[in-house]
């Protein structure tokens, strides 16, 4: 054997080793984006939603959990919160806001069992917690937020630096009835973008106005028909609708070339409880330009045709040959 | 004499029939089937965590701007997505004097949640959300795409909350934005070590 073949050999062999290595290590290696938290803090459920009255206790529970490989201090808070016009946007604000006084705030109304929890890495705990509804809360929503906040570690005054803090929250959304009557109630309007659609999507707006003093969650459906036959069913997903605000859902419907004619969209939606039913339809027509151009193409080739005949060919009556 | 005829085939076919939907009943009865629905709700979390707990920024010399950066990594399964908002913990002004706290950093004009951002120039401390792997606005942030990217638009922190990044339905998986900060300051700026502290903020959607 040669020196060169002796070196190509070794030289395989080390690729091949540096190969295997690699394998053995990167297999190990979770994967970034998997849907797992890699560090930080959780905490469930999200929401919570509770109907009481004047004077009752509601309990829940929050769930932490660490997937930090440090322990974590978590401090715990309510605040309130309103929602923008288009209950697309959260405010939160602690209790203390002087604007806000003058309503009954939520925050005011919840206890931890513990303000302050220190999970260790992996640990997950559950932290209970009351709302106490005064005995004199007028009829309303009343709306907070559960605040998880980590801290980060103080400064060392010797270093130009921001430090970072991190806080989480769980939405808290109270119906309370008081001794004034509840109205849990609404409206509708559905609108296309246009009477006359030419090019998709069409696009419907479903607008949900809550006209009573108390939210309600809903959902529904469009459903889109020709003839009395329906064509698409499109959802309007589960949501929460604020007394006196509007949420308005966007619904796109993808309309294909032989879809062309008259159409009937129809929404309907509902809340959880069934006290709000709402329905309401359009007539809208789909005209795809595609078809337009498909005809006018098709015209034109006709043309062309005729045309061709007409000049290569005479075109007599067998009788009057 | 006449053989007698022991078996019809009219019988024979009639036992044979009757004798099939037996063991089909049989069999059919033997491999019976019972469906059982499996159902379980999934509750909605939400995770979060920075890369770092905190931003060095090391000395900076007047007149030639330093940048750090902070990537924050939201992981939810929320239907209707979430909301990144940021703030700043003290009352004036995002970084005061260590040891003398009524000097301060000048804060570039406080981010307003829809158009106060501008390109770098200048001294002051601003920030910019410079990707997201969840939604970026490029109206809001501009077009960059790294930390010390010139098309980057960049605001002041604000002193209550205020949205920076706004993800409007669930992800399949952890998502993350990348937030840069840059800072310069005048000559005059007394010397030292300047610190502060920012809060970010994820809710779900109301």
């Amino acid at each position: 054997m040669t020196v060169d073949a002796i070196q190509r050999n070794v030289l395989w062999g080390i690729g091949v080793a540096l190969l295997a290595c690699a394998q053995v290590v990167f297999a190990q290696v979770p994967l970034e984006n998997d849907g797992v938290p890699h560090g930080g803090v959780q905490i469930s459920p999200l929401r919570f939603e509770a109907q009481l009255r004047g004077g009752e206790e509601y309990r829940g529970t929050l769930r932490l959990k660490n997937f930090d490989t440090e322990p974590q201090r978590v401090t715990l808070e309510a605040e309130n919160f309103i929602v923008t016009e288009d209950t697309e946007n959260i405010s939160f604000y602690p209790s203390n806001r002087a604007s806000h006084r003058s309503v009954p705030e939520v925050s005011e109304w919840v206890t931890f069992s513990s303000s302050q929890v220190v999970l260790q890495p992996g640990e997950a705990r559950e932290v209970p917690f009351t709302v106490r509804v005064p005995l004199e809360a007028p009829t309303g929503g009343y709306y907070g937020a559960l605040f998880a906040t980590i801290s980060a570690p103080p400064s060392d005054g010797e270093t130009s630096r921001i430090a970072i803090n991190t806080r989480m929250g769980a939405l808290l959304i109270l119906a309370v009835h008081g001794k004034e009557p509840a109205r849990v109630e609404g409206a509708m309007e559905l609108t296309p973008r246009r009477t006359v659609e030419f090019s998709a999507p069409a696009q419907f707006f479903v607008r949900i106005i809550n006209s009573g003093n108390l939210h309600f969650r809903g959902a529904g459906h469009v459903t889109i028909s020709r003839a009395g036959t329906t064509v698409a069913t499109l959802p309007l997903a589960s949501h929460v609708n604020y007394p006196g605000k509007v949420r308005t859902y966007t619904v796109p419907w993808k309309f294909r070339l032989w879809h062309a004619g008259p159409y009937t969209v129809t929404a309907q939606y509902e809340s959880l409880s069934g006290l709000v039913d709402l329905e309401q339809s359009v007539v809208v027509w789909i005209l795809p330009w595609t078809l337009f151009a498909l005809i006018g193409g098709l015209f034109i080739l006709l043309l062309f045709v005729v045309r061709y005949i007409r000049t290569h060919y005479t075109i007599t009556r067998r009788d009057s040959q | 004499m006449k053989n007698k005829t022991l078996l019809r085939w009219s019988t024979l076919v009639f036992g044979v029939f009757v004798g099939g939907i037996v063991m089909i009943t049989v069999v059919q009865a033997a491999t019976k089937t019972e469906q059982v629905t499996l159902q379980l709700t999934v509750e909605e979390v939400l995770a979060m965590s920075v890369d770092s707990a905190s931003v060095n920024f090391g000395t900076l010399t007047p007149g030639t701007p330093v940048t750090g950066s902070t990537t924050v990594t939201v992981t939810t399964n929320a239907n209707g997505g979430y909301d990144l908002k940021v703030k700043r913990d003290d009352a004036d002004t995002t970084m005061d004097h260590t040891s003398l706290p009524s000097f301060n950093i000048t804060d570039k004009t406080a981010w307003d949640g829809s158009s106060s951002s501008a390109t770098w120039s200048g001294t002051g401390l601003g920030f910019s959300v410079y990707s997201s792997t969840a939604t970026k606005n490029t109206t809001w942030w501009g077009s960059g795409s790294a930390c010390d990217d010139s098309n980057n638009k960049y605001a002041g922190f604000p002193s209550s909350y205020v949205t920076i990044m706004d993800h409007d339905s669930y992800s399949a998986s952890s998502t993350t934005t990348s937030v840069c900060y840059k800072v310069d300051v005048p000559s005059t700026q007394r010397s030292g070590v300047y610190d502060g502290t920012i809060t970010y903020q994820a809710t779900s959607k109301p």
